[in-house]
């Protein structure tokens, strides 16, 4: 039998059988001619494919010039622009991601603004939840000062209030603020008075 | 991604962008084969763009689309035929000799560290008469089973496999007598 009898298979695409597996073997293990064979062929194989020679350039040039040489045989339609819809769902993506990221980025910024502790100022302040912004009081830095203590007191430890609200669920922030409604109302008074007495020696 | 046949309908549905995808698919190995049976780059040049300018003209009567590749490799080898015929037989060796053919692939040869062995083997594949080169690439480079040798070279299975088996044979003892001297 030729060596190459044996390649038949191969050269096919075929899977061998078992049997003619073991066939192949035994003689590849006695037969020299065959081993060589099949290491020239893997040799050439490898140098066959190994080139790169074609360069992009043309290809790009050629794929260009075979679909104007399509358009103007009328191989291809050419689909008119407005047949399109513009609005198609990638394309709404880009503008919506974008004013979802300006949305976030303003959110952000209003929330590193504020409260401004500077003594005195008075300004509104809200608590935060993930449902929206609730209007709680006009206070001023010292009121707002005392409602962190209390909330703090309420919450636990908390770097600030901002902070602790906005990680609280809303339902339990109200609950909690009802709850102590009642120490922190005469507190946000008294506080109120003395200040007022205050400016009245002053004067 | 599409599959070759999705390319197909969408190229007969008048999609261009198909036929591009098709043609980017295909064009280095029409293109490679070509190079590999003429030897000459610009005649490889040739003939790509003149495959797939047939295919442009004549996809639309492939009966099997998923013949697509054997039937353009078939067009590649026929052309590259064509080539062969009209020049005389000597005008590849004189490319080769001055270069035409080493100078492209200086690019791809610089990359290998095998450099002479790889010159030597396609000098040998050059010397082989063109149907037992077409048989060897179409082999070994296509990766086609003989079955489809045959068929693309219009010959038997069993021609196909014994020029393939010739050329092998030939190259080797080529190769075995400069190991010699």
């Amino acid at each position: 039998m030729k060596c190459e009898d044996f390649l038949k298979d191969w050269g096919e695409g075929k899977r061998l059988s078992f049997r003619k597996s073991l066939a192949f073997i035994l003689h590849w293990m006695r037969c020299r001619e065959c081993r060589e064979n099949y290491a020239f062929i893997r040799k050439l194989s490898r140098v066959l494919k190994g080139e790169e020679w074609a360069d992009e350039a043309f290809f790009r040039e050629m794929r260009r010039g075979l679909v104007e040489e399509g358009r103007k045989a009328g191989v291809f339609v050419s689909r008119p622009s407005s047949s399109r819809p513009f609005f198609t769902f990638p394309r709404l993506l880009v503008p919506l991601g974008g004013v979802l990221v300006t949305l976030t980025l303003a959110l952000a910024f209003f929330l590193l603004q504020f409260p401004s502790k500077e003594p005195g100022a008075s300004f509104d302040y809200g608590l935060y939840s993930w449902d929206g912004v609730v209007l709680v009081s006009q206070l001023d830095s010292d009121e707002l000062r005392a409602l962190e203590g209390e909330l703090e007191g309420a919450f636990g430890s908390c770097p600030s209030l901002v902070y602790s609200l906005s990680i609280t669920p809303w339902a339990e922030v109200m609950d909690q603020v009802s709850a102590n409604s009642r120490l922190l109302a005469p507190l946000l008074m008294e506080e109120r008075s003395e200040r007022a007495a205050g400016r009245m020696e002053e004067v | 991604m599409k599959n070759d046949g999705e390319l197909i309908s969408g190229f007969l549905n008048g999609s261009a962008e198909d036929f591009e995808e098709l043609v980017r698919r295909y064009e280095r190995e029409v293109y490679c084969t070509a190079l590999h049976m003429v030897g000459n780059r610009e005649e490889a040049r040739d003939i790509t763009q003149e495959a797939f300018l047939r295919v442009l003209k004549g996809l639309r009567e492939l009966k099997d689309q998923r013949r697509f590749r054997p039937w353009l490799l078939s067009i590649t080898v026929n052309l590259a035929r064509d080539h062969l015929r009209k020049r005389s037989f000597g005008s590849w060796e004189d490319d080769f000799a001055k270069g035409t053919f080493g100078g492209c692939a200086d690019e791809a040869f610089q990359r290998l560290s095998r450099l002479q062995e790889r010159e030597e083997l396609l000098n040998l594949l050059f010397l082989l008469p063109p149907r037992q080169r077409v048989a060897v690439v179409l082999r070994i480079y296509n990766e086609l089973p003989f079955k489809e040798v045959a068929h693309i070279m219009g010959c038997e299975v069993a021609t196909a496999r014994s020029l393939f088996w010739a050329g092998i044979r030939e190259m080797r003892r080529r190769l075995g007598k400069r190991d010699e001297v």
